[in-house]
């Protein structure tokens, strides 16, 4: 911040400062959000080579599984996204398994993945509409005190749940990075993803890799899902607010490139926010799909490109 | 991108050999007239039917939304199915089309009917751009860099204050107002533009722009090799595909009485004619149709029944028939029924087994004219239209001079010079690494040299891209062999001899001698996926000859691996054959034993540096080579 008693107008200046900096923090806190769940994606693309339709819409499901579990046992996100991690995660493998694996040989087009990609539009309607014959259209809210609670620094005041999905987002993002990095079953899902065959013959069970990946990338859309829903109401169609900004942040990081997905995520929350300075709120999201058709103009390899993917 | 009139070479057989069947027989268009035609009459008769028994009843307007789904989806299958470009981004081209109805009906009272053409031209121009910002990508990132257009399009509409546009409704404005009283006329009218999408469907299947396009699905890659300039088909396509969107937008608005920028912008409408078109079976021409027929009333049905209680049962029927057909016959339902009534068929049909004789008679019949014509027949190929000064023996045909490209860091090639000649067989020798590969994707145009520069026939090819380096008279095989999946072989070659003839007619004569001067003729009407490997070897180089016409320079790589005696000894006899008619090869390999009994001259290359040049006996002389090669096992 400027030394603000120099200035003879400090006062308007430290406003707008202020104002500067109340966008940066909601940029970033959108944005920690949105690239745990382009990592989701960036990872099961990465690895299978799926780029998956449904993934915003398990994410939904946490919404929902967040509301149900506060009415029911009045758990807050944090232990309901610890008790739904591992049906998700099942849920997820038990779709590569009966799904995703089964249609991988289907050949539509020159481009072998579009088969998948189908499916999981075909999924991400079952999904949606579903859970709109369960829950209706109305939107729900977390009925939970948390909900409008600010921390006040000086004039920034600064959104407790938002904070509080950002760090979690932000955490897990580390760890999967940390796990893909450092560990054996990190080495394997590398393996598998930079090649099937040879993966196979130093004794990686890629099928078992495949479907790990899979239940591990939707087990984070439906905690993002139950962590998000703090702030943010639930609808059936609530996926589709984010699925194009998913598919933007991994653009944007280099297609499968899981950090790239995150740095993707983040810069996207915080363009989306800044933006709000130079244009009109309503043209809001068409700045973020300019930048997108830009990238894909100049580098459509992203910003971390391909090549050390995950 | 044909960049000059004055050097397209154009391999033509002999008018006057009567006694060679090339010039008689034509190559079959993958869909037969007569087929076409039945599906065509059987949509309108289908159509008409419909339209009749709904009558005034409120089904009539179910009838008009399939009929409009059909063409939608029909106009989807053209980009997606035929040209293998998977878009989820059409709505932004039913969008234009529905909102410049509606607008322009509002703004200066054009009827809608007349309104739609300008939604048509939008659409057009707008399929322009996005085609040539997006169309450099491939496969999924194509479909995904697609799926933002219209997002961006509804966001505009909404901030351009058009959420909700509403089409005026005259009783009385006749057809031209698309709302008049009789709702069978607006049904009429939605089934004349699904005729006019399926007619441009099938004209488009039968020209010879619908073989580059299947070309362009099978190989993007081999399809630009043989002289297809993919990027214009696919702008082609798109365009194409994106104005009969259009159409079916503005009919859209006329039934749907309201537009808003969510309907007809939206992901939803997007995903609809891929579903459809997925559902009924994709690149088929009664593929859409039929998923729209059974999936549009369904859902429509459904929503009149549970729409007050179940909103959304018709999105969950057509999701789960989407994921049911992927993981069932992910091919869809046309080629699902055809399998089985074929096997139906079959089993009940004795005449199978005949069938099966007199096919393999026509075949040994063909077989038998193939070894008359080519013992007779010296020359089958003719001197092109565009390089009409006869090419002097010894005259240079390909130039090369100083090329050098790295990769990152690593230099594949440096400094490389040479020639060939016309009729002049060189061999490329070198271990592994040594930048063959690499030197070949540089002449064909595949991959730009960091310097130097090139010369085909005279023609400067530096800055050309492979198809028209292709034209030029370039016909080029693959290590591993690159052919058009899905097409018969004729089919593959044709797809070569049409980049550089005028019309049909000539390419497919040149195609047959091609096809025959491999011995192949035989097999003409196969599909590629049951050849052997030394028969698609074969084809393969039938299909670089036909690209390159007469005088035309083969490229072969690797071309006599994995071959048996018999298959390399027809096709080295083809080559010297091709040489004598006035062509050059130039060929890699990396056993020199297989090549030294044909080829002319040698150049050899290790590390990227043409080491020694010269003839057969001078290069197994030379030490360099001989260092080169120490420890390599040559003439495996």
């Amino acid at each position: 911040m400027r030394a603000a008693g120099v200035r003879p107008n400090f006062y308007k200046e430290s406003v707008k400062d202020m104002y500067v900096l109340q966008l940066v923090l909601s940029g970033l806190q959108q944005g920690g959000v949105l690239a745990l769940l382009s990592m989701g994606l960036a990872l099961m693309f990465g690895v299978l080579r799926v780029v998956n339709f449904a993934q915003a819409d398990f994410m939904m499901l946490g919404m929902y599984g967040a509301i149900l579990m506060y009415a029911a046992f009045q758990l807050n996100f944090a232990e309901t996204s610890l008790l739904l991690v591992i049906p998700a995660f099942i849920v997820g493998w038990l779709v590569y398994e009966l799904i995703i694996r089964r249609v991988a040989q289907a050949k539509l087009t020159s481009t072998p993945e579009h088969a998948q990609l189908l499916a999981t539009l075909g999924l991400s309607l079952i999904i949606q509409n579903t859970a709109e014959m369960v829950w209706g259209a109305t939107p729900l809210n977390l009925e939970s005190s948390q909900q409008l609670s600010m921390w006040h620094i000086g004039s920034l005041s600064i959104d407790q749940p938002r904070t509080i999905a950002f760090g979690i987002a932000i955490a897990i993002g580390i760890i999967m990075l940390l796990v893909l990095r450092g560990t054996y079953i990190g080495r394997a899902v590398r393996a598998a993803a930079s090649d099937q065959e040879a993966a196979s013959y130093v004794g990686v069970n890629v099928r078992r890799v495949y479907g790990a990946t899979f239940g591990v990338a939707v087990a984070i859309s439906v905690i993002v899902g139950s962590v998000l829903v703090s702030y943010y109401p639930a609808t059936p169609l609530a996926g589709n607010d984010f699925i194009l900004l998913m598919f933007t942040a991994v653009i944007l990081g280099g297609l499968g490139n899981v950090m790239g997905a995150m740095v993707g995520g983040l810069l996207l929350g915080l363009i989306q926010s800044l933006s709000q300075l130079f244009i009109p709120l309503e043209l809001n999201s068409a700045v973020v799909f300019v930048l997108f058709l830009v990238m894909m103009l100049v580098r459509p390899s992203g910003i971390f490109g391909e090549v050390n993917r995950l | 991108m044909n960049t000059s009139t004055q050097s397209k070479p154009i391999g033509m057989p002999r008018k006057d050999s009567d006694k060679s069947s090339a010039s008689t027989r034509g190559v079959p268009f993958s869909m037969s007239m007569s087929s076409a035609v039945w599906q065509l009459a059987a949509l309108l008769l289908g159509g008409l039917i419909a339209i009749f028994l709904a009558g005034d009843s409120p089904a009539q307007i179910t009838v008009t939304l399939t009929l409009i789904y059909i063409a939608y989806a029909s106009a989807w299958n053209i980009v997606a199915g035929f040209a293998g470009q998977f878009t989820f981004g059409h709505s932004a081209f039913f969008g234009l089309g529905a909102y410049s109805a509606t607008l322009l009906t509002q703004w200066i009272g054009l009827p809608p009917m007349y309104g739609l053409w300008v939604g048509v031209l939008a659409a057009a121009i707008a399929a322009t751009v996005i085609g040539i910002i997006t169309l450099r990508l491939r496969g999924l990132y194509f479909g995904l860099a697609t799926v933002v257009f219209p997002t961006v399009f509804a966001v505009f509409a909404t901030y351009l204050g058009f959420q909700e546009v509403s089409v005026p409704f005259s009783p009385d404005g006749g057809l031209e107002s698309f709302t008049p009283g009789d709702p069978k006329v607006l049904s009429f009218v939605a089934l004349a533009a699904a005729l006019l999408v399926c007619i441009v469907a099938v004209a488009l299947l039968r020209s010879r722009f619908g073989t580059a396009l299947g070309a362009l699905r099978s190989d993007q890659d081999a399809a630009e090799a043989s002289g297809v300039n993919t990027t214009r088909v696919k702008i082609y396509a798109l365009v194409l595909s994106a104005a009969l969107s259009a159409i079916a937008g503005g009919l859209y608005a006329s039934v749907s009485l309201v537009v808003t920028p969510v309907d007809v912008f939206g992901l939803q409408m997007s995903v609809k004619p891929v579903l459809m078109t997925v559902f009924g079976g994709i690149g088929t021409l009664a593929g859409p149709v039929l998923g729209a027929a059974i999936l549009v009333p369904l859902s429509e049905t459904l929503n009149a029944t549970f729409g007050a209680t179940l909103p959304s049962l018709s999105g969950l029927v057509y999701g789960a028939a989407l994921l049911l057909v992927i993981t069932l016959f992910p091919g869809g339902l046309v080629p699902f029924i055809l399998s089985v009534a074929k096997r139906v068929y079959r089993s009940g049909a004795p005449s199978a087994a005949a069938e099966v004789a007199a096919g393999v008679s026509s075949r040994s019949d063909a077989t038998e004219q193939v070894k008359g014509g080519t013992e007779e027949d010296a020359s089958h190929w003719m001197p092109s239209q565009g390089r009409d000064t006869p090419v002097e023996p010894g005259a240079p045909i390909l130039t090369i001079a100083q090329i050098a490209k790295a990769f990152g860091g690593t230099k594949v090639l440096h400094d490389v010079t040479m020639q060939v000649a016309s009729r002049e067989i060189v061999g490329i020798i070198g271990p592994n690494g040594a930048g063959k590969t690499t030197l070949f994707n540089i002449i064909s145009g595949f991959v730009k040299p960091d310097a130097g520069s090139m010369q085909l026939h005279g023609t400067k090819t530096n800055d050309l891209r492979p198809s028209a380096i292709a034209a030029l008279g370039l016909g080029r095989t693959f290590q591993t062999v690159r052919l058009f999946s899905g097409m018969t072989a004729i089919e593959n070659v044709l797809v070569g001899a049409l980049a550089s003839c005028a019309d049909r007619e000539a390419a497919s004569r040149v195609a047959w001698s091609a096809i025959e001067e491999v011995g192949l003729a035989g097999r003409a009407l196969r599909k590629v996926d049951g050849l052997t490997t030394g028969e698609l070897r074969r084809l393969e180089l039938a299909r670089a000859m036909a690209i390159a016409g007469q005088g035309g320079l083969l490229l072969l790589d690797e071309f006599l691996g994995g071959l048996t005696k018999e298959d390399s000894a027809a096709l080295l006899e083809a080559l010297i054959r091709w040489r004598k008619n006035g062509g050059s090869v130039l060929a890699i390999e990396h056993t020199m034993r297989a090549m030294a009994d044909f080829v002319d001259r040698f150049v050899v290359l290790n590390f990227g540096k043409v080491i020694a040049q010269g003839s057969p006996e001078e290069i197994l002389k030379n030490q360099d080579v001989i260092k080169a090669y120490l420890g390599d096992k040559w003439g495996a």
